[in-house]
């Protein structure tokens, strides 16, 4: 009975949706309504009660508005303009290169973020308006963002990894250092996917005009000078046990802002209260997000949905790889519309022990389901980093650009996700040379 | 007339693959229930925080979105004050088993415990006392001298307190952090036992575990939405209240065999240097002034909770050294 | 219908108050956060309740933003399919998007505001290292969601008179 109230709840989901109701509306009054249907009004009132409260008291959860923080300064400091400055002296004849250098740089930042929305606003505010200024399709310039997004919870440091971990009792160490090699390769993949994108249709970004000599693009590392800095501070600062990351996304702010100040020579030219203003507006998007999808997933655990899916896996009689590929097309299809932790939340319980019991590694099937609920971050029509995107562009594109450019790097995800089943050392090396 | 046969849902934290004490003794309690009610009554468990996280779950369980579920009571200092009791009074000398008699003795004698959790729609019926503390480090100390200086994890409202009388500093890091935050000597030592420093992996990253005697902390309230409750049968409400009572010991149990297992382990491959402590020394340290006033606090709780002097009296003295 | 546009524009004034108290106080966190850092490693001393401050700064920086935000059209929506609809269909579902949005927060209003009144009656302390009551950021939390609920209902309305409501891109930049 609860089974089908669910059915019609995900249907219900889709349709509010489409019918252009705002996303956090849909995925908290079908949620709220489906609870209700399940376990009555009363009840469906106390979640409603406690669930914006509980899930913004947090610590941990302050490390968004300060990332954000960090990437408007940055950007009034001038750091995107000045790195894709000397990015372009370095890559910019190469077609799509400052698409490239961006996820080259997502990961680099990626070694100072575990937020996978966060590193995907800080480089929508540093890299979009370069990629469209200078002509970039809107399409391909805002996907390759949304997606190298992912890249920060690939590489360590990374909140998911560390759910993973708690959920299903996996040694946190091992878990952090086996997505190191693996977020390298898929960043790796990702510029390769860049470039047979535009070898294809080479007008979605053109290629500079200008030669530079070696010693202008020597001279540029200069200009790229504050921004490694930054990345220095926060890699080094979080490497070396000097901050938490909390604690790395207010140094980053602080720093940023100096930089700001001095670029601008004095707060004047900063527009602090613009910067302030933005910083909330997004802040206030993303959690209304992220809140109303906890309501709405955990009306899919009561009814008994996401179990059910578990419980005919188990039943199955094939070979295991085929139950690898069930296992990652239910993450796709969940990933549609839900948010990363509550999904690994509900699924795991259910997948996990089914993995273990076909023989599977637990650390590989950490980083292997972790890929798979990113790419679910990224596709329509509940895709977070997108969502990003598109509020931090300040307008300059839409919804439908983000996902329709989306397509060769899911593409490019399907691609990681074989890569890690016919390698699985990727994954395994470095956590089996670890204690050694 | 016989009840209709139920499902009955559990919200509860935990992650079912933890495989620890808590989960393990959760399962054979929902078997346990299947069983003894021959199969008719089943209780099904939403695991994982998946439907209430940690400080949703009260609420949760009064509303009636669960029927059955777990509080972590040490959130809920000023909601249930008399249930939290022990929280106040860290460092005690009891361990786990006689924290959970403990439970039940209050429950039995004073009958504002159970009130005040029905108060707010919440029958208890079952007690799951956290295993004895010490103290994990990233370097070894071996008495109170050592202790100057040392960066300590607190939480909650007794550690503070009880870290600054020892002559430490308090730094506040929740759970989830507090490997990051030994790892990289953020800070020194947290208050923990074995099982729970194996199972957050905190021994991988501090290898010096301090026998001081913390005492054994209370813990969660294995508890039932009041109306789903009442409406059971008498029949059924003493297989749920028996049902508490037996949990204890078979939680218990599975509790010191992990203990002996992480035990075994730190000595083996973990390489985990268990350090003594000198008991006396906790002793003294408890009259310390601002040790003291947190205890005070609790007793002003009970009495507007309405507990008499002498009833207050009682649960003090056990909880002395 | 203008009345009801000028009510519109005050009630952003009000948002806008506190949106920008919001914005002082992430501005307040980063050099909180800041100065703890530097306090321990310069003098070992960290400034106690640090976490238990930006802890509880952090509901009162969203719930006094998400007004806002819905005011300037900022929250997320997939205009697919809409965009493509004739005036009437696109208007009706605009005044359905919006009422269901008033229903949501409204619902989430009132049981935050009950949820708050529970804190309040039992004088609910966040404890640390340093302590203070918690209840009042409760109540903030409820007030945010009135007042979102409330711009909801206004743009219910105003979207079924057909005037156009606003999209983000007015409001950032
Ligand atoms: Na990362
Ligand atoms: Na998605």
């Amino acid at each position: 009975m609860s089974i089908e109230i669910g059915l019609i709840g995900v249907v219900c989901l889709f349709a509010a949706i489409l019918a252009g109701v705002n996303v956090m509306v849909a995925l908290g009054l079908v949620g709220a309504a489906g609870l209700a249907a399940i376990v009555g009004f009363h009840a469906a009132t106390s979640i409603l009660g406690t669930v914006f409260f509980d899930t913004t008291h947090s610590f941990h959860f302050s490390v968004i508005p300060l990332f954000l923080l960090m990437g408007f300064f940055a950007m009034r400091a001038g750091l995107g303009e000045d790195m894709f400055e000397a990015t372009t002296r370095w890559l910019g004849n190469m077609r799509g290169g400052l698409a490239i250098s961006t996820t080259l740089g997502a990961a680099a930042f990626g070694a100072a973020s575990g937020s996978s929305v966060g590193t995907a606003t800080v480089f929508t505010k540093l890299a979009l308006p370069e990629m469209l200024n200078r002509g970039y399709d809107k399409r391909l310039a805002s996907a390759s963002i949304a997606i190298a997004g992912t890249l920060a919870v690939m590489i360590p440091p990374s909140s998911l990894v560390v759910v993973y971990g708690i959920l299903t009792d996996s040694s946190i160490g091992g878990l952090l250092i086996a997505g190191f090699i693996p977020g390298i390769i898929f960043a790796i993949v990702l510029c390769i996917a860049i470039w047979l994108t535009v070898a294809r249709n080479p007008a979605l970004a053109p290629r500079e005009e200008q030669k530079f000599t070696l010693r202008e693009k020597l001279a540029s590392l200069r200009l790229a000078g504050p921004l490694v800095l930054v990345i220095l501070l926060i890699v080094l600062g979080l490497y070396l046990g000097i901050f938490t990351p909390t604690e790395a996304g207010a140094m980053g702010a602080l720093f940023t802002f100096v930089l700001a100040i001095i670029r601008h020579r004095g707060l004047k030219g900063v527009k602090l209260r613009e910067t302030l203003m933005e910083t909330i507006h997004t802040s206030a998007m993303i959690f209304a997000i992220l809140i109303c999808a906890l309501v709405f997933s955990k009306f899919l655990a009561l009814s008994g949905l996401a179990n059910a899916m578990g419980g005919f896996l188990t039943g199955l009689q094939v070979n295991r790889w085929v139950i690898v590929a069930l296992v990652s097309l239910i993450y796709l299809a969940l990933g549609m519309m839900m948010d990363a932790p509550a999904l690994l939340a509900i699924t795991l319980p259910i997948t996990h022990p089914v993995m273990m019991s076909l023989g599977f590694d637990p650390i590989w099937f950490g980083i292997f389901v972790v890929l798979l609920v990113e790419i679910g971050a990224v596709t329509p029509p509940v895709g977070i980093n997108c969502f990003v995107v598109q509020a931090s562009s300040g307008g300059r594109v839409k919804l439908e650009d983000v996902f329709r450019g989306l397509v060769p790097f899911v593409l490019a995800g399907f691609f990681m996700l074989i890569l890690l089943c016919i390698f699985p050392e990727l994954a395994l090396y470095l956590p089996s040379r670890m204690g050694n | 007339a016989p009840s209709q046969a139920k499902v009955y849902k559990w919200i509860t934290f935990k992650p079912e693959g933890a495989g620890d004490a808590q989960a393990v003794s959760t399962k054979w309690l929902v078997k346990e229930f299947a069983k003894r009610t021959g199969g008719k009554d089943q209780i099904q468990v939403f695991w994982g925080g998946s439907v209430a996280k940690t400080k949703e779950i009260p609420d949760a369980l009064a509303s009636g979105v669960g029927d059955f579920g777990d509080i972590i009571t040490p959130y809920f200092p000023d909601r249930f004050p008399l249930n939290n009791a022990v929280g106040f009074f860290i460092p005690q000398p009891n361990s786990t088993l006689q924290i959970g008699k403990l439970m039940e003795k209050w429950y039995a004698e004073d009958p504002q415990f159970q009130q005040e959790m029905e108060k707010q729609g919440i029958h208890v019926f079952g007690f799951r006392p956290l295993e004895d503390y010490g103290l994990l480090c990233s370097k070894p100390v071996h008495d109170i001298k050592d202790m100057k200086g040392l960066r300590i994890r607190s939480y909650g409202f007794a550690y503070p307190a009880l870290i600054k009388a020892m002559g430490a500093t308090p730094v506040t890091i929740s759970t989830a952090e507090a490997y990051e935050a030994l790892q990289r000597h953020i800070i020194d030592c947290t208050p923990i036992g074995p099982a729970l420093a194996r199972g957050w992996k905190y021994d991988e990253v501090a290898k010096y575990y301090i026998e001081i005697p913390f005492g054994a902390s209370f813990g969660h309230l294995l508890a039932m939405n009041l109306d789903s409750y009442k409406a059971m049968s008498p029949d059924l409400q003493k297989i749920v209240d028996q049902l508490g009572k037996d949990y204890l010991i078979k939680y218990n149990d599975l509790l010191t065999q992990d203990e002996k297992r992480v035990r075994q382990e730190w000595k083996g491959k973990l390489g985990v240097t268990v350090i003594p402590f000198p008991k006396k020394e906790m002793a003294e340290i408890v009259k310390d002034p601002g040790i003291q006033s947190v205890r005070k606090e609790w007793m002003a709780k009970a009495s507007s909770a309405g507990l008499s002097q002498d009833q207050i009296d009682q649960v003090v003295k056990s909880l002395q050294f | 219908m203008d009345t009801l546009v000028s009510l519109r524009h005050l009630y952003g004034r009000l948002l806008a108050l506190c949106g920008l108290i919001a914005g002082l106080m992430t501005f307040a966190v980063m050099c909180l956060v800041c100065a703890n850092v530097l306090m321990r490693y310069a003098f070992n001393a960290p400034i106690p309740g640090t976490l238990e401050l930006t802890e509880s700064a952090l509901p009162i920086m969203i719930f006094l933003s998400v007004a806002l935000t819905q005011h300037g059209g900022g929250h997320i929506k997939v205009t697919l399919l809409t965009q493509h609809l004739s005036p009437i269909p696109r208007r009706a579902l605009q005044v359905f998007a919006m009422a269901a949005g008033a229903v949501v927060f409204g619902w989430a209003a009132w049981a935050g505001w009950e949820m708050a009144m529970k804190a309040y009656s039992y004088g609910e302390l966040e404890r640390g290292a340093i302590s203070f009551p918690l209840w009042p950021v409760k109540f903030v939390v409820f007030f945010g969601l009135a007042l979102l609920a409330v711009q909801f209902l206004i743009d219910a309305v105003l979207a079924a008179l057909g005037w156009q409501l606003p999209e983000m891109a007015e409001v950032l930049e």
